[in-house]
């Protein structure tokens, strides 16, 4: 009863004109920022915070919020079109995604990431609504020793990122991870491996490095190959604009399982849509009747981390909006925005300020649904971009990246780095070596660390702290199981195969 | 593709052990009372063990019946040093040119002479490029993008 | 007669602009000022100096534009203004630990010294207390440090990484209380905020304001002590290390606003006086009500002598104990 109340209360404020026009620019700006790396949603929700001195602190909220969620629905727009991850997040939306578009499927791959946001976002608003306060005490639950854990399950699953050889995706595993020793180290205070650039001394970013390691190197590889001319940049033509039935056969399991899965482990501190998106990601290789077709262009490596990073959007809010907490860097800068207009988000909030709470939760389903109704049309528009002829394209591609990673800390070094890193990506790809497991370590490892290390600190040297308490250690037996099942299948097959060899078999 | 594995796989090692050397520098201390450099240390050992075996099956394998050519032939290789020559320009010119001036004299040369395009195409997209990206970053979006001497 | 004038005039002009201090501070600033913020977009540490501009802003008749140059800890910001052109166009709002990086250049190299910034004047600062959750058995100070005590080690302290102001106070406290904890890092409040709201640890440095003190006033938190020469307003029954017989006021943080070596005393002075004027705005003070940021004052003088005094107590210490 009270549920359909509250539900009731959300909508009203939600549906409230002002604060439709707010969630609508907010939308609008985010989906925007979300399309241009570099310029975070971050950095957009603080040069937006003077606007927000002529609205309401409901509205301002709604609008700074809607630019957060609208950066999910635009991140994965490059991702698809250019190979360009636009949020950290969107790197897994790269490995099929891309593929997708240059089979001619970007429409499609494009839509069923708009669906599939727009699900992932609705069910984790009905999450965030219902299950707020108990999800949140539940989130809390998760220090560094069940943190670590998570990461290492996510770990795990880089391993079934796998595209080809095994043993190359596990180095360049090794290698992200030690790239994200350079910078300072926690727990000495130190600074490692900058080769004394200063900008290094907070490490290597993920936006420099994936613009590099995946547009840059990709626009190289392509100028290598092809004979320019007038082509662009799709090897076959462009079919239809959205997704068919059999695509959406194809992803609605996906979406439902990104759908709780973003949701919950949204509320996780440390970048809950990216682990999200890539968790998903493994999960539905790890399902999926035909795991070989993933990294060529399988639309649920779409549709599930799509819908996941959108639904842990949502799951985010909740440990924001009940305890005041932010989990990822944009949740902090959002945390700023509330205090500038002396809302301070804490145990307080739904009680003593329900209009924001319920506000927030109402503009989100119209925001999602407004993205939706923007992004659909836009397909057609980006899908048009991808015709310009690749001859004059790539210089475009070029401005994108170099202008997206000098934007970031308004810093020249982070340019340089980036193109560094497109000649490191295109010699990985002449080698044949995997970019997906780099940047992933990359972007975990620093936090695998600083789990790793505390909890030692915490269990005084000895690894047993991570059995010691019930969710470690039911999530490292998990990804242990994981880790070793295929290698025991495997093990299991070649002994059968060699049984049967010797018994002589009749059936050859 | 063994041979290139050959390379590259001695390539990991080499940087492998570039990272444990670092390592070494910055201390290792123990495990109940680790230095900055244990973790990357233990890293970089899995990162040479990992190289090492695939050195090692690369080597048992027998020699590639088609020798692919590595590098790109002379025309296409000049258009990738020249875009990477205009990748490092623009970075470092940027703060001292301004954002308008680089990117403009970016994009003619890249379209010009890696794109190869006629001047009436490289000048129009140069031009509307850069205003409209400018737009779009400074006016719309408020972004601290660096002025040149004349004041753009 | 004419030429004459002419070039009197020329002359009078060149010379004039060789000497920027003399004419510019009559009519400093006559174009936008930069104030070059060491922290990300969005924290109270952003925040604050940005509102502090927007006042600014109207009081010197000049747009005081914020700029973000994150990154090593505001070194990167500090090292920018230290090498900025002394005309009183390029500022920075900084704390103590940009004020000074000599201090920590063990952990972190920076690319300038505090010789090379000219404070000129103090308005903000952090309040940094020591609390624990209202659940624990620590019921008072007191009570605190009897069990870490007779329990050495076995405390879980959260701090926002070695070298981190916070840090020290924490860990000079530590020392004057002849107190072992384990230390945990963490990259940042919410961090540990979170850490210890599910008792991953036991006790912490936090800042009063934010999301910490919704806690403290939800009594989901417990203030033990503040590192403050006075008892914060809102908190009257909590104690501060002073009042508990402690030395540390290696708690006691600012955001203040400094000026390249070699800006004149003009400029400066200019700065100041509409700093002062900015912080008796009734305005001013509602707004930094609501980011709960409290108003710090210090003028020039005291400013630049309290910097000095807090990096010599801070080195000593960190010699001291062998960090340095």
């Amino acid at each position: 009863m009270e549920f359909l109340q509250h539900l009731q209360y959300a909508f009203k404020i939600g549906l409230d004109p002002m604060n439709l026009l707010a969630a609508f620019m907010g939308c609008v700006f985010g989906t925007l920022v979300g399309v241009l790396p570099g310029l975070g949603p971050s950095a957009s929700i603080a040069l937006l915070l003077p606007v927000t001195y002529y609205f309401t602190p409901v509205q301002a909220i709604i609008m700074l919020s809607g630019i957060y969620y609208g950066a999910q629905y635009g991140g994965s727009t490059t991702s698809i079109l250019v190979n360009i991850p636009g949020e950290a997040s969107s790197v897994v939306t790269c490995l099929d995604g891309y593929q997708m578009a240059r089979k001619g499927r970007a429409g499609p791959a494009l839509g069923i990431s708009a669906f599939g946001s727009f699900i992932g976002g609705t069910v984790s608003i009905i999450v965030l609504m219902c299950l707020a306060p108990p999800l949140a005490r539940m989130a809390l639950r998760f220090g560094p020793p069940e943190m670590f854990s998570v990461m290492f399950f996510g770990f795990t699953m880089i391993i079934y990122l796998a595209k080809g050889s095994m043993i190359k995706s596990l180095m360049m595993a090794m290698l992200g991870l030690l790239f994200g020793c350079i910078g300072t180290d926690l727990f000495g205070g130190g600074i490692r491996y900058t080769l004394g650039i200063p900008q290094l001394t907070d490490g290597l970013d993920m936006v420099q490095v994936s613009m590099g390691l995946f547009g840059i190197s990709e626009v190289l590889l392509i100028l290598e190959e092809e004979d320019l001319g007038k082509k662009d940049i799709q090897r076959t033509r462009m079919r239809e604009l959205l997704p068919s039935r059999q695509d959406w056969k194809d992803s609605a399991k996906p979406i439902a399982r990104a759908s709780i899965l973003g949701s919950f482990l949204g509320t996780l501190p440390g970048g809950g849509p990216t682990i999200s998106s890539f968790i998903s990601y493994a999960i539905e290789k790890r399902l999926s009747k035909h795991p070989e077709r993933f990294g060529t262009g399988e639309i649920a490596g779409v549709a599930g981390p799509e819908t996941a990073n959108n639904a842990a959007c949502g799951g985010a809010f909740v440990p924001l909006l009940t305890l005041g907490i932010p989990t990822t860097v944009v949740m902090a800068v959002l945390l700023g925005g509330f205090m500038i207009k002396g809302v301070t988000p804490g145990p307080f909030l739904i009680t003593k300020s329900p209009e924001i709470f319920w506000g927030v939760v109402g503009s989100m389903y119209f925001g999602n649904v407004m993205l939706l109704v923007l992004n659909l049309p836009l397909i057609g528009i980006w899908v048009r971009i991808l015709k310009i002829p690749y001859a004059i394209l790539f210089s475009l591609i070029f401005l994108f990246c170099l202008v997206g990673s000098y934007i970031l800390n308004n810093n020249r070094t982070d340019v340089l780095i980036m193109v560094t890193f497109g000649v490191i990506g295109y010699l990985m790809k002449k080698f044949e070596y995997p970019a997906a497991p780099l940047i992933l370590a990359l972007i975990l490892g620093p936090q695998f660390e600083k789990y790793l290390g505390q909890s030692l600190i915490m269990g005084e040297g000895s690894p047993v702290i991570f059995f010691s308490r019930p969710i470690s250690s039911i999530l490292l037996i998990v990804a242990i199981l994981l880790l070793v099942s295929p290698l025991l299948l495997r093990w299991g097959r070649e002994q059968r195969s060699r049984l049967s060899e010797e018994s002589g078999d009749d059936l050859a | 593709m063994r041979d290139r594995d050959i390379i590259s796989s001695a390539l990991c090692i080499v940087v492998a052990i570039l990272f444990c050397a670092g390592g070494l520098k910055y201390g290792l201390g123990s495990f109940s009372r680790p230095e900055p450099g244990l973790y990357p240390f233990i890293l970089g050992l899995i990162f040479i063990g990992l190289s090492m075996a695939l050195l090692f099956t690369s080597l048992k394998k027998k020699q590639d019946a088609i020798r692919e050519r590595f590098f790109p032939p002379r025309e296409k290789a000049y258009r990738l040093v020249l875009s990477l020559v205009f990748l490092y320009a623009y970075g470092m010119a940027m703060d001292q040119l301004g954002y308008v001036v680089t990117t403009f004299f970016f994009l003619v040369g890249v379209l010009r002479f890696v794109g190869l395009q006629k001047w009436k195409t490289v000048l129009t997209t140069s031009f509307l490029a850069t205003l409209f990206s400018f737009l779009l970053f400074v006016t719309l979006l408020k972004s601290q993008l660096p002025k040149g001497p004349l004041g753009i | 007669m004419n030429r004459i004038a002419m070039l009197l005039a020329t002359v009078t002009f060149l010379s004039l602009q060789f000497h920027p201090g003399a004419w510019a501070q009559e009519k400093y600033p006559e174009r936008p000022v930069q104030a070059i913020l060491p922290y990300s977009p969005g924290g109270p540490g952003d925040l604050t100096p940005r509102l502090l501009s927007d006042f600014m802003t109207k009081q010197l008749g000049q747009p005081v534009v914020p700029l973000n140059k994150p990154g090593s800890g505001g070194f990167i910001a500090g090292g920018y203004v230290a090498a900025a052109k002394p005309d009183g166009y390029t500022i920075g709002m900084f704390a103590n630990t940009q004020a000074a990086p000599e201090v920590l250049a063990k952990f972190r190299p920076a690319s300038y010294s505090s010789k090379d910034l000219v404070p000129a004047v103090n308005f903000s600062g952090w309040l940094v207390t020591l609390t624990v959750r209202a659940d624990s058995p620590f019921k008072s100070f007191k009570e605190f440090v009897e069990y870490a005590k007779s329990n050495p080690g076995k405390l879980r302290f959260g701090h926002p990484g070695v070298g981190n102001r916070y840090w020290i106070a924490g860990m000079a406290l530590a020392d004057e209380l002849g107190i072992k904890m384990k230390e945990i890092p963490f990259n940042s409040e919410g961090e540990y905020l979170t850490a210890l709201l599910g008792g991953h640890i036991d006790v912490s440095v936090m800042t009063y304001g934010g999301s910490a003190r919704e806690h403290i006033l939800a009594k989901t938190l417990r203030v033990l002590c503040v590192f403050e020469e006075k008892r914060i307003e809102e908190l009257p029954d909590v104690p501060t290390v002073k009042e508990l017989g402690h030395q540390s006021t290696y708690g006691d943080l600012f955001i203040g606003i400094f000026a390249p070596k070699g800006t004149s005393p003009g400029i400066i002075s200019r700065l100041a006086d509409a700093t002062t004027k900015v912080i008796e705005n009734p305005e001013f003070v509602q707004g930094m009500k609501r980011l709960n940021m409290p108003i710090k004052y210090m003028n020039t003088k005291d400013f630049e002598s309290f910097i000095s005094k807090d990096s010599a107590l801070v080195t000593k210490f960190l010699k001291e104990k062998g960090y340095i």
